[in-house]
């Protein structure tokens, strides 16, 4: 196997709404391509931060002429999560995204099969890449970790060392 | 060409993206509750539509979809003969985007616009500029499970509505943006009705029904509605001129099979709403509306009302008939 990319990121309010493009070069064929992927922390713990964001964000979406907020229970939208995805390209392809709210993720592309929210690709050489959609960072900071591999077994999840 | 109208779920989700079902469970908890069809609709990405078209599967009918989950809100993207990508749209190029859905075979949905957005969900809220809303071929009304509940719906109807009396041809959806299995609960669920050609349910004839504007949803009771203007028969969707004619509407209880039996929902009128306003009743208690009436610019839809979870409600609307 073959570490192809590892980096880290902390991510803050600045980058809501950004898509992160981490472009890697395959230089030779792979069996599969793995990428495992983190971020931390995914709960808001705080609950006083979470109330705050949810009246703000309630005022924000609900017009209170037309839906009185007595009419919205909080409760609803409690807890909140930092969330962050991921989507992967191979060369002009899209193959697919991890939509998922769960914060570590393991993703394996390979001809014959893929997880997922992928298409099954064969891992040819050239320009990948993958890109992270930051959508929410409630915490003052996200850590998030990537790491891809390229591996010669077809079920190559299953040879790489946890992140 | 006869149209028929089949039940559909139109927003589902699996484990393709942050939904709980696998594909198979999926169709056949749809299965369960009636739906004749559903709209594969995952967030980003289209990788179950391949593990629906599995060999041996018949029922429900799948069509295939994407729900482009932008930071800005959500677009339902149904058939099309290419992927068109989801990532770069911002408020201000979004109609750039739909052309280019329209010019990849696509059709374009909003779903829930009032959605509360980040941090509260991923983007949901419905914050796009749109201009071209001739590029918008449904809007989702009702959005989730009990629709009659959510005070995301209470704003939905309004915006609905506004576009309507600018002249735009949208149709009517709900979606219940299901996400997995009940478990044993019996939720309030709505379904939408697609006009089909012949009740073929192909991907184009499915297109058809959302780009013509077939469609009605309904929390229990099956609609039929025609409008005969000149000795000429017209349905939802369809384009008549100014001038009498008359209308004939019914609400029917719906297939005993389907959940929609089992909401528990009475007619107690159907009404003929047009630009707005309440044209026509039907009798006290009837489910029948047959009116002459004159018919102004703009649109009209039937909309039936009656009892829901002991209260009056508004329990199925119609896609417009427009008048130009």
């Amino acid at each position: 196997m073959k570490l192809l990319n590892d980096q880290a990121f902390s991510l803050t309010k600045a980058d809501v709404l950004r898509n992160i493009d981490i472009p890697f070069l395959v230089e030779e064929e792979f069996a599969a391509l793995v990428i495992q992927m983190n971020y931390a922390p995914h709960r808001i713990e705080d609950p006083e931060l979470c109330a705050e964001e949810i009246r703000t964000c309630i005022r924000r979406y609900f017009p209170e002429e037309e839906v009185p907020a007595g009419n919205i229970d909080p409760d609803d939208f409690d807890p909140l999560f930092n969330f962050v995805t991921l989507s992967l390209d191979c060369g002009e392809r899209y193959v697919g995204c991890a939509h998922r709210h769960a914060p570590s993720l393991t993703v394996k592309i390979s001809e014959g099969d893929a997880s997922p929210g992928f298409d099954p690709v064969p891992v040819e050489k050239g320009l990948w890449r993958v890109m992270l959609h930051v959508h929410a960072v409630i915490s003052s900071q996200v850590q998030c970790r990537l790491r891809i591999w390229g591996t010669e077994e077809a079920d190559g999840e299953d040879t790489v060392p946890a992140l | 060409m006869k149209i028929q109208y089949r039940p559909f779920e139109m927003h589902c989700h699996t484990h393709h993206s942050d939904g709980r079902f696998s594909v198979g469970q999926l169709l056949e908890a749809a299965e369960g509750y009636g739906y004749e069809g559903i709209c594969l609709t995952d967030h980003n990405t289209m990788s179950g539509v391949r593990e629906a078209a599995q060999p041996g599967r018949n029922a429900p009918f799948v069509m295939p979809g994407i729900e482009w989950t932008t930071f800005y809100g959500h677009l339902l993207v149904l058939g099309g003969t290419r992927y068109v990508d989801w990532r770069f749209v911002t408020p201000d190029t979004i109609d750039g985007a739909l052309q280019e859905i329209r010019e990849a075979g696509g059709i374009a949905g909003i779903a829930h616009p009032f959605e509360p957005g980040a941090p509260m969900s991923c983007g949901s809220f419905w914050e796009f500029h749109v201009t071209r809303w001739d590029l918008i071929h449904y809007i989702e009304v009702w959005s989730g499970e009990s629709p009659h509940k959510r005070a995301k719906n209470r704003l939905s109807l309004p915006f609905y509505d506004r576009l309507l009396a600018e002249g735009y041809r949208i149709a009517v959806t709900a979606g219940r943006d299901w996400h997995g299995p009940d478990q044993g609960r019996r939720p309030i669920l709505a379904a939408t009705y697609l006009g089909v050609e012949d009740g073929q349910l192909t991907p184009e004839h499915v297109g058809d029904a959302l780009r013509c504007g077939r469609t009605y949803i309904t929390l229990g009771p099956e609609l039929t509605c025609a409008l005969i203007r000149d000795g000429c028969l017209s349905g939802l969707g369809d384009t008549v001129s100014p001038g009498r004619a008359e209308i004939h509407a019914a609400a029917g209880p719906g297939k005993p099979e389907g959940i929609w039996a089992g909401n528990g929902a009475e007619v107690s009128e159907l009404r003929l709403v047009a630009n707005g306003r309440i044209a026509a009743v039907s009798p006290p208690g009837s489910g029948v509306l047959d009116t002459a009436v004159l018919l102004e610019r703009g649109w009209m839809r039937i909309e039936a009302w009656g009892t829901l979870e002991g209260a009056t409600r508004r329990l199925a609307l119609t896609s417009p008939v427009y008048i130009r």
